[in-house]
């Protein structure tokens, strides 16, 4: 039970060494070569920048120049109290996305997978994915249209007379997360679907006429064979995406693009704190050090997450 | 046959790892290839035939990439005016720019020493004394007296004498300086206000409706808009032309001079912020004021430019900050009237500093150092304004922008076709989309520029010269005071700004005068504690070397 998702099988009882070489394994290994170069070089090394962080260096300096100061920005940033505030933004608004985001591909791909017309499902679904490749800059230009004072929203809401105000939408604060989650949520559900799509797609047809042979209705069939199916895909996704909690998938897009001084309290993330404080101003060890922080709360996030699932129901990436 | 296939395979897998890896090499070579072959661009000046002009010397063509860092910048090398600057110099350019105006996409360049052809940006952007730090551009008086000598007569006087570095040299050419030369003439054609003029407008139809009072004091002004407020419940009253206050460098609150703050306050031999001194607190009791009686929005400090441009088009707004050249826009829901510049304010003022705008820089990446010092001399020269400016001589306007005549010669000054000139002030951006006059500010002189706008029978000029001319000042010794973002002072100065455009909204929008004058205390009290009195200290120390180099 304790199988890792991903791991590959292994064949009981080990080859000696040369044996293992001269198979056609070998080559098969090789192929993965290039990847695996690819990320040292891309990857791995530039890990290496992450000295600068303990450093005070210019621009002209290149890694290895400027003196060490310690722990010095570290202690700036823990200091700063726009710090704190970004943290606490990002950890909120990245926890009600993952509540409202998450389940919605979920559910989409099951109601999905229930459509007989396959001609109206390939309408659906191609509409619903056309949302992720909007760029953020686009999406963000046409929430501030509509959601304007004037917009077409306030004007639908002040017509029906559920307001009697315009809602400013962008001005109070309090709008901003739910905003954001509202947003990814239009943005995210079909493409997330896809994946889920995928996995029922794989069940075999047979074990759906057992079950109807038994008695099982649709919502049966749902319950009993298209969420184990697909059980193990949302561990994965569930895993990666708490992994991602720090970095926020769309966090930094939405508070660079919607964040205004009225909803700052709310709106202002990790993301955006490394980049105003750090590029913007040219400290690029300050930068490094923001983004080190995140990095190690973000690993630190997923080895917790992938430790406790392999804890709860033996279902772990890694 | 199995020997053969795995043969096969492993040959295979090598192909896939060169491929991917060869785009790393590559690169690398041509950086390599760049760096040998710029010296060899640089030594032996090409001889000038007597008569012609540098960049008539050699006119093949060649396409200069060139990085803009002004996000809106709208023109992109297609229209009229930029095919007949290619046909004059054989140079295209390729325009590139970032998508937010805050040197991220700059700074990045440099890092990564990626340099294009030309760099353009403010001149007073931190990224100017990196690049001449680290060695990155071309000295162009000496590329100028080498290959386009011309730069060096064409220019204004401060060009070359003002934004020296400390090795005595020029590394960027700074246009729009307001120098000698143009501080004369503009007195002497009476523009010493023009178009971009910061002011407020009004809707006319609406002030004539509540019998056209004065509203040459806020006081005033406040009580007309309440007025119009009441008969048109669904208009905004007072659109600040601000986006936000992250940008708010005069620390004006949206209000465009009419309070006469600046970002720096003169106390004496010393600077303080701006927002230390009264005429900062009037401007925010008037906003306040503003937002108690209802005649402000929040939408004001949020909207992206495009939507601002879209609201007051559109007539939405009672009265609105912006220049003189948008001040008088036809609102689409009545055709028959305008909105009209305002008489400013007695407070209004107008510091300048007359030290230009834009720099224009050649990065010795750049392949062509000889054609393109000659391109910015063609961009300085006169020749060069009357076709990125001034258009195509004649009598009479034929109603066709892109192919003119657009001027005329009037006692041995270009003036633009009133007939012209009335289709471009009504609609300056769609003009400038299709004919690209007045687009190409590379290296302008500020004088030759603006010349053929100068029209002392205008009776609108005449009447905003009047209004605004004597609140125009001119302190060139206010002149880049800031710190590099980077240091101490400027990491202050970049929390404090934070915490301005945080509590500048609070302020503005607190619930009354009282309330709105405690968060303002309260403001000044953490940007003490920040450290605010150390970049005053940075500013002083700055202004009084200026003011030393400057003799005053």
């Amino acid at each position: 039970m304790n199988k890792p998702l991903m791991a590959t099988d292994r064949r009981p009882g080990s080859a000696s060494l040369r044996g293992k070489l001269s198979s056609p394994q070998v080559i098969l290994q090789l192929m993965v070569l290039p990847a695996v170069l690819a990320m040292v070089i891309f990857n791995f090394m530039p890990m290496f920048g992450m000295l600068i962080a303990f450093k005070e260096t210019d621009l002209t300096d290149g890694i290895f120049g400027g003196k060490w100061v310690g722990f010095a920005h570290f202690k700036e940033i823990f200091e700063d109290d726009r710090f704190w505030m970004a943290m606490h933004n990002t950890i909120g608004m990245s926890i009600l996305k993952l509540v409202i985001t998450f389940a919605a591909p979920i559910l989409f791909a099951l109601i999905m997978n229930e459509i007989r017309s396959n001609a109206y499902k390939k309408v659906v679904q191609t509409i619903s994915t056309l949302p992720h490749f909007l760029s953020y800059v686009i999406v963000a230009t046409l929430c501030l249209i509509f959601l304007d004072p004037q917009g077409i929203v306030n004007h639908v809401l002040m017509s029906l007379h559920l307001t009697k105000e315009p809602i400013e939408f962008m001005a109070e604060a309090k709008w901003f997360w739910g905003l954001g989650s509202a947003l990814d949520l239009w943005k995210e559900t079909g493409w997330g679907a896809i994946v889920f799509l995928a996995a029922i797609t794989g069940v075999n047809g047979e074990v759906y006429e057992a079950a109807r042979m038994d008695g099982a209705g649709r919502l049966r069939c749902i319950w009993h064979i298209n969420l184990p199916a697909i059980r193990s895909t949302i561990m994965v996704m569930l895993i990666l995406n708490i992994g991602n909690l720090f970095y926020g998938g769309s966090n930094f897009d939405q508070s660079y693009l919607l964040g205004n001084m009225f909803n700052t309290d709310r709106s202002y993330t990790l993301g955006y704190y490394t980049l105003d404080n750090g590029l913007i101003q040219m400290r690029y060890s300050f930068a490094a050090a923001a983004d080190l922080i995140i990095s190690t709360l973000s690993l630190t996030l997923l080895l917790l997450t992938n430790w406790v699932a392999k804890k709860i129901n033996g279902s772990n990436i890694f | 046959m199995k020997k053969w296939k795995s043969s096969m395979a492993l040959l295979a897998t090598c192909v896939v790892s060169a491929t991917v890896f060869s785009a790393c090499s590559n690169s690398n070579d041509n950086a390599g290839n760049e760096a040998s072959s710029t010296p060899s661009a640089t030594p032996t000046a090409a001889a000038i035939p007597d008569g012609k002009k540098s960049w008539e010397v050699d006119t093949s063509p060649i396409t200069l990439d060139a990085y803009l860092n002004f996000s809106w910048f709208a023109n992109n090398w297609t229209d009229s005016a930029a095919k007949e600057i290619t046909k004059e110099t054989g140079v295209s350019v390729k325009i590139s720019k970032p998508v937010n105006d805050d040197d991220q996409k700059l700074n990045l360049m440099i890092t990564s020493d990626k340099l294009p052809d030309i760099i353009m940006a403010d001149k007073n952007s931190p990224a100017w004394n990196l690049m001449v730090e680290k060695g990155m551009l071309y000295s162009l008086d000496e590329l100028a007296a080498q290959y386009a000598p011309e730069l060096l007569q064409d220019a204004p006087k401060e060009a070359f004498t003002n934004y020296v570095a400390d090795d005595k040299h020029t590394y960027m050419y700074v246009d729009f300086i307001e120098g000698e030369q143009y501080q004369e003439e503009v007195k002497k054609y009476n523009a010493l206000v023009g178009t971009n003029q910061p002011e407020w407008s009004i809707r006319q139809d609406y002030l004539e409706e509540i019998g056209n009072p004065d509203i040459s004091t806020p006081e005033a002004f406040t009580a007309a808009l309440e007025q119009i407020k009441a008969k048109h419940p669904d208009k905004m009253g007072y659109y600040a032309n601000v986006g936000d206050l992250v940008n708010d460098k005069d620390f004006q609150l949206g209000t465009n001079n009419m309070f006469g703050n600046y970002r720096y306050s003169i106390n004496g031999d010393k600077i303080e912020a701006g927002f230390r001194s009264d005429k900062f607190k009037q401007e925010l009791q008037f906003m306040n004021k503003l937002n108690t009686l209802d005649l402000l929005t929040k939408d004001t400090f949020i909207d992206t430019k495009d939507i601002f441009t879209q609201k007051i088009n559109s007539g939405k707004t009672i009265s609105y900050a912006w220049a003189i050249g948008e001040g008088t826009k036809t609102p689409s829901d009545n055709p028959n009237t305008s909105y009209k510049v305002m008489a400013p304010f007695d407070s209004y003022t107008q510091y300048r500093t007359g030290g230009g705008w834009n720099a224009f820089g050649i990065p010795k990446s750049n392949k062509h150092p000889e054609r393109t010092i000659r391109f910015l001399a063609y961009m300085a020269s006169k020749q060069g304004h009357m076709v990125a400016k001034w258009g195509v001589e004649g009598d009479k306007f034929s109603g066709d922008v892109v192919n003119g005549p657009h001027y005329s010669m009037v006692d041995g000054k270009p003036l633009y076709l009133p007939e012209y000139w009335e289709v471009k002030q009504k609609d300056w951006s769609g003009v400038s989309s299709k004919n690209g006059l007045g687009e190409y500010w590379f290296a302008t002189n500020a004088a030759w520029w603006n010349e053929p706008e100068w029209n002392n029978t205008d009776p609108a000029f005449i009447e905003y010269n009047k209004m605004f001319g004597d609140k125009v000042k001119y302190v060139p010794e206010l002149e880049n005071l800031d710190p590099m973002p980077n240091s101490k002072e400027g990491i202050i100065l970049k929390r404090v700004s934070d915490l301005y455009s945080q509590y500048g909204v609070k302020m503005i929008f607190a619930k009354s005068e009282e309330e709105s004058m405690s968060i303002y205390e309260e403001f000044l009290k953490k940007a003490d504690s920040l450290g605010l009195p150390q970049v005053e200290a940075y500013w002083t120390a700055n202004y009084q070397k200026n003011a030393e180099r400057m003799g005053k």
